[in-house]
């Protein structure tokens, strides 16, 4: 484990590297004339001060662009982490059956069900959505992250845990407006990951029903649904985590033009008015942010699922 | 009154070329504390017997039998929960390839806790958890493991096949079955493991009066270990007696070339000569001859065998052939 591990972080630090590198070289002040050393010296100056977290200063704002980002990146997060779990609750049963039933009319319908909501466009989703149950029923609000008459204190950034920071009467009416405005955006991100997580695990999980130790446990007289809980999820969802992991990057993609068409006061929407704005600055502070992150996010899924499924372990100390 | 009763048992399967009668007619009894090979080629039907003796088919498979009955249950009109009941208690099946039938992201000691059932459990519920781990410990001292913590602890990827095929066994035996079919369970063993499973198999035989149906192509695995065989050949019995008869006095020429095929150290071969075997191969299920199975293959074979030959019956020894071996002196003499 401690191989892999160490594995694993010397891919996050040099991908780290490159994307420092990459940013360093397109710097519009960076001057390709520099003697090499003195060239390093200055990459290695760029590298240090983004790990310290300076990012430089805005130049629209006239603030550091590394507080700019910590103040609009918890918005995204936030909806990436609600999209996720959404994909979870949603996915991972109607993966199951799909691959349980694979040649089953259920699990072809649930295959051609997955192939067309994976094909549409994800901006373009909200808006039947918006223009039938919303703006008809009322049910939801569809722009903003809480109601403008509400103050939540900024602490940590993620809406569901400031409102904790508010006065006991006013925190579960600002809960539920917060719960409230990303149920929409929520529902909609969710799509990627959950078209993502279904086919993944439905092609596993046919993969492990086609086991011996699946047809063993049948003769020992469990019944189909306990070996489903107990053997076949046990072993299909592990290997298809680090998978899940790396559609992180498409989901915050996603989720940025999602911010727009939401009014999602998110990074999204931050980063491209940046870029109506010229700021160079803050478009490579916040693309070092995101690339770091998704990576950061990936490496963590994947020593988890070392962690917790020995079939990864072996397949490292195959390696090794 | 036997333990297993099954007669006349067909098994058809839908292919995409037709239905193919894998297995035709085929009767077996086991009785209480017997242990009965059932030896054939590969595809010659006898894991399918398993399987439908088990319950476990797929929906493609047809199973009919006159009777198929486990003590006094029918086994041919039980519900799926009668069925899971059985399978739980009475019968326990242990597979070839024994590392690939143990789950492999779960502790071979945990598996070993789920195989024993709660019922049996004495005292409170709060002694449980102790109980089984207890209980799992000494299921694999039976099975011959001294060090069943570092057992235990291990996943089936991390353990030898002998030693998997051990835990397959202790699992199968934790809930103290009737019945224990063994499917090919030496298949792809060296030859000191393989004996040290066969001859686990007899002790628990002989300890717990367990029935074993032993299911296999290899004379040898069962030369001194089955009261009883059965030779199946595309899908029929072709003979069946106590295991001296059938060894010893072969009368079908199938047996008689599967024995002669098993390399011996006391038959005159030149150097570096072939063994016998019968020409050809087992037919595809989709083209069996009419007749007799082995009819194209056999080198007895005379006009009769177009007629498929009935089981008859001599003191006791079971054969479906129109000229078997060893026959004529044996009557004359």
């Amino acid at each position: 484990m401690l191989h892999y591990f160490i594995r694993r972080m010397n891919l996050l630090i040099i991908t780290f590297l490159v994307i420092n590198l990459i940013a360093f070289l397109f710097q519009p002040t960076h001057d390709a004339n520099l003697s090499p050393n003195l060239w390093l010296a200055e990459y290695w100056r760029f590298v240090g001060a983004n790990l310290r977290g300076d990012l430089g200063i805005s130049v629209v704002s006239g603030k550091p662009v590394a507080e700019e980002v910590l103040r609009y990146l918890p918005a995204t997060l936030e909806l990436c982490i609600v999209a996720f779990a959404i994909s979870f609750v949603v996915g991972v049963p109607i993966g199951t059956l799909a691959g349980v039933y694979q040649q089953r009319p259920l699990g072809k319908f649930i295959n051609a069900g997955t192939l067309i909501t994976q094909s549409i466009p994800v901006f373009w989703l909200p808006l039947p959505l918006m223009m039938s149950v919303v703006s008809l029923q009322g049910w939801f609000p569809i722009s903003g992250r809480y109601d403008l008459l509400l103050e939540i204190p900024q602490h940590t950034g993620f809406a569901m845990l400031d409102v904790f920071w508010l006065p006991e009467s006013q925190r579960w009416p600002a809960m539920y407006s917060v719960l409230s405005h990303i149920v929409l955006p929520g529902i909609v991100l969710s799509v990627i990951p959950t078209t993502e997580l279904v086919r993944h695990l439905t092609t596993s999980t046919a993969k492990v029903m086609e086991q011996n130790y699946v047809k063993a446990a049948a003769t020992m007289g469990k019944s189909k649904l306990s070996i489903v809980l107990r053997h076949v999820l046990h072993n299909a969802l592990p290997p298809i985590l680090p998978g899940l992991g790396l559609q992180f990057g498409s989901v915050l993609t996603a989720g940025m033009v999602l911010e727009m068409v939401f009014a999602w006061p998110g990074i999204g929407r931050w980063l491209i008015n940046s870029i109506y704005f010229e700021d160079y600055v803050a478009i490579q502070g916040g693309m070092l942010v995101i690339a770091t992150l998704v990576i950061t996010t990936f490496v963590v899924t994947d020593l988890f699922t070392a962690l917790i499924h020995p079939l990864r372990r072996r397949e490292v100390y195959a390696l090794r | 009154m036997a333990l297993i009763d099954i007669r006349n048992l067909t098994i058809e399967i839908d292919t995409p070329t037709g239905t193919v009668k894998a297995v035709d007619k085929v009767s077996l009894t086991l009785a209480e504390g017997e242990i009965k090979a059932l030896v054939g080629e590969s595809g010659s039907g006898k894991s399918l017997i398993a399987k439908a003796l088990l319950g476990v088919t797929k929906p493609s498979w047809r199973v009919r039998a006159d009777r198929m009955r486990l003590g006094d249950q029918d086994l041919l009109s039980l519900s799926p929960s009668q069925r899971r009941k059985i399978l739980k208690n009475d019968i326990a099946m242990i597979f070839q390839e024994p590392s690939s039938c143990l789950d492999p992201s779960v502790e071979v000691g945990k598996q070993i806790e789920q195989a024993i059932p709660l019922s049996k459990v004495k005292g409170g519920f709060w002694r449980r958890f102790q109980w089984r781990k207890r209980q799992a410990e000494a299921l694999l001292h039976k099975v011959g493991i001294k060090d069943h913590r570092a057992v235990m602890q291990s996943f089936p990827y991390e353990l030898s096949d002998g030693l998997c095929q051990k835990v397959m066994i202790a699992m199968a035996i934790a809930s103290q079955p009737k019945v224990l079919v063994a499917d090919e369970p030496t298949t792809a063993m060296e030859a000191t493991t393989a004996n040290q499973i066969l001859r686990l198999l007899h002790k628990l035989n002989k300890l717990n009066n367990t029935a074993i149906l032993l299911i296999t192509h290899d004379l040898h695995t069962l030369a001194d270990l089955a009261d009883t065989i059965s030779v199946i050949y595309c899908g029929h019995i072709v003979e069946s007696g106590r295991y001296d008869q059938v060894l010893g006095q072969p009368y079908h020429p199938y047996t008689g070339a599967l024995l002669d095929a098993m390399p011996t150290h006391n038959r005159d071969l030149e150097k570096k000569a072939k063994l016998p075997t019968l020409p050809g191969a087992i037919p595809a299920l989709q083209h069996l001859p009419i007749g007799c199975r082995l009819g194209p293959r056999c080198p007895k074979a005379q006009r009769e065998c177009v007629v498929q030959p009935q089981l008859k019956k001599f003191k006791g020894h079971l054969y479906a052939c129109h000229h078997p071996n060893n026959f004529q002196q044996k009557e004359n003499g």
